[in-house]
């Protein structure tokens, strides 16, 4: 951990105002990575993302001398960077229904609440939910959804049979259902509200 | 062209897309969870140096030279007539007549310098190269007393080194990092590019680095050669300050060098202290602030004195204490 990692947020947004370059790399240490990742969700290639990201905080610090953050800084981050997302889109002449539809999805999952990119509470209960499945279990269900590898492919690597592999993935559905759900439904509920 | 890339764009968003909707609940918290997973693995660092160099050349190109780099222009100026004055020193000089060249910066100060060759040397605070001229004669040989950087002019026919007190750097064509204080007991040499030979010590111990490579050595151990990343060792010479979980003692020792100040620690319980941050074209005053923030330092500043007939006196001097107070998690 670095050890300005506890400069707190209206003091750096004050000191990069004022010029500060600590300030600012500060503050790009502690959103860039997050902002990548989260930026990948609308534009689905990283490298776009990266791209963006790195074009919003250069502006950040050409215009800084007018910066007037009405909400946190964490907010104005995360709206700007979707914004540039959607202005990427509309520059690659992306059909608005499409638009529409990622507005839509990215109003409902839980993949598009800034918390989940940064430290945060709701980081630390997604870790939890994981953390609490049989370590078998979660390994199987990766391979399984993220990967994409058939249940015999896991099976044959795993050296396990292809029923257990089964109900490895059931188990941690039913596992990550009964941590999160209500949590997931949460956040749908303050994105709505907000 | 350019179609193309459009539709392979709105191809890979649309698939993305409807990954997204047909997510259930526990797959979006697995998802997420992988994705705060892909976090951990951005290239942060590369990407902050690329964008700080779009700043500067984007800034520069609106004329907004900031006082530091107008103070550090004003500064560099005579030693580059120093230079170009070496350059032109040379011709009338026989073969049997030497005359030594001697280029010292203060403290608090870097330069950059052309040699007679066009090797370009960066020289850090409180260091000093001297070299006999005509300087290409069979070889190019340079003494160094603290840290450079060189960027060697390759010339096969005359061989490029550096002598330090206690240290040899044999060279061709290369670029590389030397530090060989005399106050410090050890000698540094880092190697970005090319093949150099390092010997040292009494024993003459000899080793070649490739790029990538740092040799350190120390009287009692002799030469260790160890591949790392090496960025932060060279950075100096673009007007970064690195610390990487450096202690508080080697911490106060290069702010000493790199502002011409004088640092006092005086409380022993700093000595353990480690410090980890990057001030690049920082002032003083910014970076004791920075230091007070972060840290359970406490700084005050004294400024530096003048004599009575308007000669310098003391340097300025900066106390560090520790302020119990204030705990850091």
């Amino acid at each position: 951990m670095l050890l300005t990692d506890n400069i707190g947020e209206p003091e750096l947004t004050e000191r990069i105002c004022k010029g500060d370059r600590v300030a600012f790399d500060v503050a790009f240490r502690r959103y860039y990575p997050g902002l990548v990742i989260f930026a990948s969700q609308f534009t689905a290639e990283q490298s776009v993302a990266e791209e963006i990201v790195q074009d919003f905080f250069v502006r950040l610090w050409e215009k800084r001398m007018d910066l007037v953050f009405t909400d946190s800084m964490k907010s104005y981050f995360f709206t700007s960077v979707k914004n540039r997302c959607f202005n990427y889109l509309k520059h690659r002449k992306i059909e608005l229904e499409v638009i529409e539809r990622l507005k839509v999805i990215s109003r409902q999952s839980l993949l598009f609440e800034p918390d989940v990119y940064l430290d945060s509470e709701l980081q630390e209960k997604i870790t939890r939910a994981v953390n609490a499945l049989p370590e078998r279990c979660r390994e199987v269900f990766i391979m399984s959804r993220f990967k994409g590898m058939k249940n015999d492919e896991i099976a044959e690597q795993l050296n396990l049979s292809k029923r257990t592999v089964e109900t490895h993935i059931s188990n941690a559905i039913a596992s990550l259902r009964r941590d999160l759900k209500e949590y997931a439904g949460l956040v749908i509920l303050t994105w709505f509200l907000s | 062209m350019r179609e193309l890339t459009n539709r392979r764009t709105a191809e890979k968003l649309k698939q993305h897309i409807q990954k997204l909707e047909q997510f259930s609940d526990d797959q979006e918290i697995m998802e997420a969870y992988l994705s705060m997973q892909k976090i951990k693995e951005v290239g942060t660092e590369t990407a902050r140096g690329k964008v700080w160099s779009r700043i500067g050349r984007e800034s520069r190109s609106r004329q907004v030279y900031t006082w530091f780099s107008r103070a550090a222009a004003i500064l560099v100026f005579p030693l580059l007539l120093l230079a170009i004055w070496s350059i032109t020193r040379q011709k009338p000089v026989s073969g049997t007549e030497m005359v030594t060249q001697e280029i010292t910066v203060p403290m608090g100060i870097r330069s950059r310098i052309v040699l007679p060759d066009s090797t370009r040397v960066w020289l850090n605070s409180g260091s000093s190269i001297r070299y006999r001229l005509p300087f290409t004669n069979g070889s190019r040989e340079i003494n160094l007393s603290g840290e450079a950087y060189f960027e060697v002019t390759h010339d096969q026919s005359n061989p490029f080194s550096v002598h330090t007190g206690r240290s040899k750097v044999e060279v061709l064509g290369t670029s590389f990092n030397i530090k060989a204080y005399e106050e410090e007991p050890e000698v540094e040499v880092v190697l970005i590019e090319g093949k150099l030979r390092f010997k040292a010590g009494m024993k003459e111990e000899e080793v070649v680095l490739s790029p990538g490579e740092r040799a350190v050595f120390e009287k009692d151990k002799g030469i260790t050669v160890r591949r790392e990343p090496l960025e932060k060792y060279a950075a100096w010479r673009f007007g970064k300050l690195v610390f990487d979980e450096t202690p508080m003692k080697d911490v106060a020792r290069d702010l000493e060098r790199w502002f011409g100040i004088k640092v006092i620690l005086t409380d022993p319980r700093l000595n353990e202290y480690r410090f980890t941050t990057t001030f690049e074209n920082q002032s003083l005053q910014q970076v004791l602030e920075l230091l007070e923030l972060s840290s359970p330092i406490k700084s005050s500043y004294v400024p530096a004195t003048v004599n009575m007939d308007n000669q310098p006196g003391e340097p300025a001097k900066v106390h560090f204490s520790f302020e119990t107070q204030k705990m850091i998690r």
